[in-house]
């Protein structure tokens, strides 16, 4: 089911929230990799590279407000990509704006998270995502 | 004769028993002789060709034998008989024919002497009444009216007192005779009001001051059966004397004359008539045979036409006064319907006078004239006065007589009716005073008199007058004009008065409104124009004048596009077309002011109408240029205002990023120390751990909170019809489900009640309520909570009531504030934010927040907010909710 070679694709800016969310998978030693990307223009940068044959991510984890380049543009091209269109990608950010939601889901989201300040109940999230998107919402092979 | 004594002869002898054979049909044949001798031929004959036959037929059938001696016996006594007969016939036949000759020549004897005196006393009579006419002219008549007034004098009458006959007229007999002789004239007028002819002397007294003996006759005049006046015949009493005296030699003239001046009284349409007692006969004039229709050759006059020619309704009463005059000597004066030879009705006037001698009476006199024509125009008259009079009660004209001291003569009952009264006796006796009780400004009397003195009448005088009785103001007009006595001097005023109230009153209703109008139009700001048919001004108020910067003289009579630019000629255009199909139409458009300058105006205008033709339009102008300015203004103000929303709005996105992202910083790293280090930590240490990241939370709580309260002001409210009960329900049951510790004994009586309000922004102000009585009542031994809702008129009302703590309403403004709290964090956690984020959603829905409280006695929060209106459910029945 999980294919442990494939990443997983973390775009986030801040180093603690990094941290923490690394954490949080480590926690449930998952085997995948973690591929992170600093800011938007990084997290853009990928598009060629997953073109060119590297390994596509099983679940991209984008946070929305990003230096450089915004999460939501970040979003777009994604999903206008034709390697990249079909990976699930997860916005988590600390906005719970209707409209940010909004835009997201209309943009392709697969799923919006709110994180939590509350490291338990963001250590609960992580496992969530991990168990949903990693775990179970694969392809049959 | 001599036949039948022929017959008797013959039949005598066919019977006897002795008698028969041949001789006896000789007797019958001598006898047969005998007659015809006596001039009876043709029966003579007859006899004896039928008797003898038989005779000589029984003699011969019988047998019985014959005796001469007999035979001969009986043509004796035959022969003598018939001899005798025939002298006795011729003797009665001559007395007979000297008798009739006796009684022809007594006839015409009679006849002789009754035509001779006719012929005689007519004669007499013409005579006489042709010398008295011509004496007539002399004399005086008069004609006075039911006042006793000269109505008519002639020249004689005026001769005799002095002066001219319009002199007279109008004066009565007192102003003209002896003062001595007053009380007699006033004993004659009293007799004259009776209606009695009469006679008597006075003294009538001549302009130069000598007096003149009359005699005066007076005859009433007669209008249907009353008195209407009388005619009185005046006459110089010396000629009177003079004439007296030669008449005086002849009693019969004296009678004469008396009938004669009675016949003169009456005009010359008069027949005479004269019924001699003494002969028993009857005479007319000729004028009677003409008044019957018969001619005097043909008709002969008796006594009984005395009274057989009038109309047998009339009999009886002519007859009675014919009685009475032979009996009293009182002279009658009847008018009665004639009915002529011919059957025609006449109306006549009989007069019968008698004459007596010695105590008897001899003679009736009388006068006969034909008064048809004069009844026939007594009628017409009669019938023009009701006429008149009618329409002098009913026509809805006032009409009055007054004088020019202001005493009302007369008033016809319409206008008694519009002074409020109800008898004109009635008005007269309350309305003293014209001037000041009638009409209402005292000075229009003296207006009214100086018009009439000035032209003679008035016309259309108008004025408001006071409805005496009520005191109502009413409007009339008059028209009047002034009678004047003979001198020229006013002495009525004759007039009529139209109530004009109704008219009055819408016109000076018109008037106001034309007024007000023009005030209207004149303060009004906008400038409002009005054109005519061919599209010129025809009237501009000033505003309109000040927005062209013109005078009025300047706009009047000239075109809109005299001062539309060019360029928004063709919206002028449009304009006219869209007015002329009946549509009002507003346009922009710029005008050129008098000095050149340009100024926007809005023109709203629509179609005039005259007497239901469209003609021109009515236009107002709005000037533009304040509403620009305010218009740029505004657009500035609302863009600065777009820019800080939109500020504001990047502000709080960061707040809510860039403040939280550190917190969960704090938060988890502290988790990590806790998970990671908390061996080397001792217990002290932990809690101070704990203690950061519970101010985390707490923190995190607040920009929750504030971000709420924040968002609730930027974000656009969707009204939508909310289920109170379904709302509430679900929010309690959530609440329900969370709580930890002692659960409260929540009921939830709120019926299906359709809201009309924002969703999110109602279930946020409901769920902090909830959650405060839950906090409040959180120390309560038996903690009581109840949500209610109910329809009060077109809004719905929630309320929150709890048993817990309570507060004192000195705060109740303060606790609805933002970040106030009435509790320490530690007894009771929270932000601050829960009750003025409540009292902001229900401000922005359309409703309203609110509390009542008592402290230690728990506290009722009200929430209220529009029914959805017309679809709100009918209510179901209640459930309770644990």
């Amino acid at each position: 089911m999980n294919d442990v070679t494939r990443p997983i694709f973390l775009v986030e800016d801040n180093p603690m929230d990094l941290e923490l969310t690394r954490r949080a998978f480590a926690k449930h030693r998952l085997g995948n990799p973690l591929v992170v990307a600093r800011d938007g223009v990084e997290a853009v940068a990928m598009l060629p590279r997953w073109e060119a044959g590297e390994p596509l991510p099983l679940v991209v984890l984008l946070d929305l407000k990003l230096p450089r380049l915004d999460g939501l543009e970040v979003l777009r091209q994604l999903k206008a990509s034709p390697v990249a269109g079909n990976i699930p990608v997860v916005v988590l950010t600390t906005s719970d704006e209707d409209r940010d939601i909004r835009t997201a889901y209309e943009l392709g989201a697969n799923s919006y998270i709110v994180k939590p300040v509350d490291f338990d109940k963001f250590m609960e999230v992580a496992s969530q995502i991990e168990l949903y998107w990693v775990a179970l919402n694969q392809p049959a092979r | 004769m001599v036949v039948v004594v022929g017959l008797y002869a013959g039949f005598f002898w066919l019977f006897h028993p002795i008698a028969g054979g041949t001789l006896g049909s000789l007797s019958m044949l001598v006898a047969a002789l005998v007659a015809l001798l006596g001039g009876r031929r043709l029966w003579a004959l007859l006899g004896g060709a039928i008797l003898f036959p038989i005779n000589y037929w029984l003699y011969t059938a019988t047998g019985i034998p014959e005796s001469l001696v007999n035979h001969l016996a009986a043509s004796i006594v035959g022969v003598g008989l018939g001899l005798v007969t025939l002298a006795a016939a011729g003797w009665f036949r001559t007395i007979r024919r000297q008798r009739q000759e006796l009684i022809d020549e007594r006839s015409r004897l009679d006849a002789e002497i009754i035509r001779r005196e006719f012929v005689e006393s007519s004669l007499q009579a013409e005579r006489d009444f042709a010398r008295l006419v011509i004496d007539s002219l002399g004399q005086g008549l008069v004609l006075m009216n039911s006042q006793l007034r000269f109505e008519y004098v002639n020249p004689a009458y005026a001769a005799l007192v002095g002066r001219r006959p319009e002199e007279i007229i109008g004066k009565t007999p007192f102003d003209f005779s002896d003062p001595a002789d007053h009380a007699r004239i006033k004993e004659s007028l009293d007799r004259r009001v009776r209606g009695e002819a009469h006679t008597y002397e006075m003294r009538l007294q001549h302009q130069d001051g000598h007096f003149v003996d009359a005699l005066i006759t007076v005859t009433p005049r007669r209008i249907e059966g009353d008195v209407a006046g009388s005619i009185v015949v005046v006459t110089d009493v010396s000629r009177q004397k003079q004439i007296e005296a030669e008449l005086r030699q002849s009693q019969t003239a004296i009678e004469r004359q008396a009938r004669i001046l009675e016949q003169t009284q009456a005009a010359a349409r008069v027949g005479g008539w004269e019924f001699d007692l003494r002969r028993g006969k009857m005479y007319w004039t000729h004028e009677m045979y003409q008044l019957h229709d018969v001619s005097p050759d043909t008709f002969e006059v008796t006594p009984e036409m005395a009274v057989s020619i009038y109309a047998p309704e009339y009999q009886d009463q002519v007859s009675a006064a014919v009685s009475r005059a032979f009996t009293t000597g009182e002279p009658y004066d009847l008018e009665t319907v004639v009915i002529t030879h011919g059957g025609k009705r006449r109306w006549v006037r009989t007069v019968g006078r008698p004459v007596f001698e010695d105590g008897i009476p001899t003679v009736l006199y009388g006068s006969f004239q034909d008064i048809t024509e004069q009844k026939r125009a007594e009628e017409q008259i009669r019938r023009a006065e009701a006429e008149y009079r009618s329409l002098y009660e009913n026509v809805p004209i006032g009409l009055y007589r007054s004088t020019p001291g202001g005493d009302q003569a007369r008033i016809n009952p319409y206008l008694v009716r519009l002074n409020g009264f109800k008898t004109e006796a009635e008005q007269i006796q309350a309305i003293k005073d014209i001037g000041q009780e009638w009409y209402v400004d005292p000075e229009r009397r003296a207006q009214f008199i100086a018009a009439i003195e000035r032209d003679g009448e008035v016309n259309n005088f108008e004025s408001e007058i006071r409805r005496y009785t009520t005191g109502e103001h009413l409007w009339i007009s008059e028209n009047a004009r002034a009678i004047r006595d003979a001198e020229g001097n006013i002495v009525q005023y004759e007039g009529s008065v139209i109530d004009i109230t109704t008219r009055k009153r819408v016109e000076l209703a018109l008037e106001d409104q034309r007024r007000f109008a023009t005030n209207v139009m004149d303060a009004m700001g906008q400038g409002l124009t009005v054109t005519d048919k061919a599209g010129r001004f025809v009237y501009a108020n000033p505003a309109c004048a000040r927005i062209l910067g013109c005078t009025l003289d300047q706009i009047l009579g000239r075109s809109p596009l005299d001062f539309i630019v060019d360029a928004d000629h063709p919206k002028f255009r449009h304009s006219m077309e869209a007015r002329a199909r009946g549509e009002p139409t507003s346009y922009e458009a710029t005008l050129r002011r008098g000095d050149g300058s340009l100024v926007a105006v809005l023109i709203t205008g629509a179609q005039r109408f005259e007497g239901g033709q469209p003609t021109g339009s009515i236009a107002t102008l709005t000037d533009l240029t304040e509403r620009r300015k305010h218009e740029e203004a505004l657009q500035a103000l609302n863009s600065e205002l777009a820019s800080k929303n939109r500020e504001m709005e990047t502000f709080t996105y960061s707040v809510s990023h860039d403040l939280k992202a550190p917190l969960r910083g704090i938060d988890g790293y502290s988790r990590l120390l806790l998970e990671d280090y908390g061996d080397r930590l001792d217990g002290e240490g932990k809690r101070f751990l704990q203690t950061i990241r519970s101010a985390t939370e707490q923190m995190n709580q607040l920009i929750t909170d504030l971000l709420a309260y924040s968002r609730l002001d930027r974000r656009a409210l969707a009204e939508t019809p909310i289920d109170l009960r379904e709302l509430v329900g679900a929010i309690v049951a959530q609440r329900l489900h969370d709580v930890r510790g002692i659960e409260p004994d929540v009921r939830v009586d709120v019926p299906h009640l359709m809201a009309r309000g924002d969703r999110d922004g109602l279930a946020q102000a409901v769920r902090n309520l909830v959650d405060n009585a839950f906090k409040f009542t959180r120390a309560m031994p038996a903690p009581a909570i109840t949500v209610r809702a109910e329809r009060i008129g077109d809004v719905a009302r929630l309320s929150v009531t709890d048993n817990g703590i309570g507060f004192d309403m000195q705060y109740h403004e303060k606790i609805f504030g933002i970040f106030t709290r009435l509790h320490r964090p530690e007894d009771y956690p929270g932000t601050g934010v829960g009750l003025a984020l409540v009292r902001k959603a229900m401000e922005r829905m359309g409703g309203r927040a609110w509390a009542e409280s008592e402290l230690g006695q728990g506290a009722t929060f009200f929430l209220e907010l529009p029914m959805l209106t017309d679809t709100a459910p009918a209510e179901t029945p209640r459930i309770e909710t644990q």
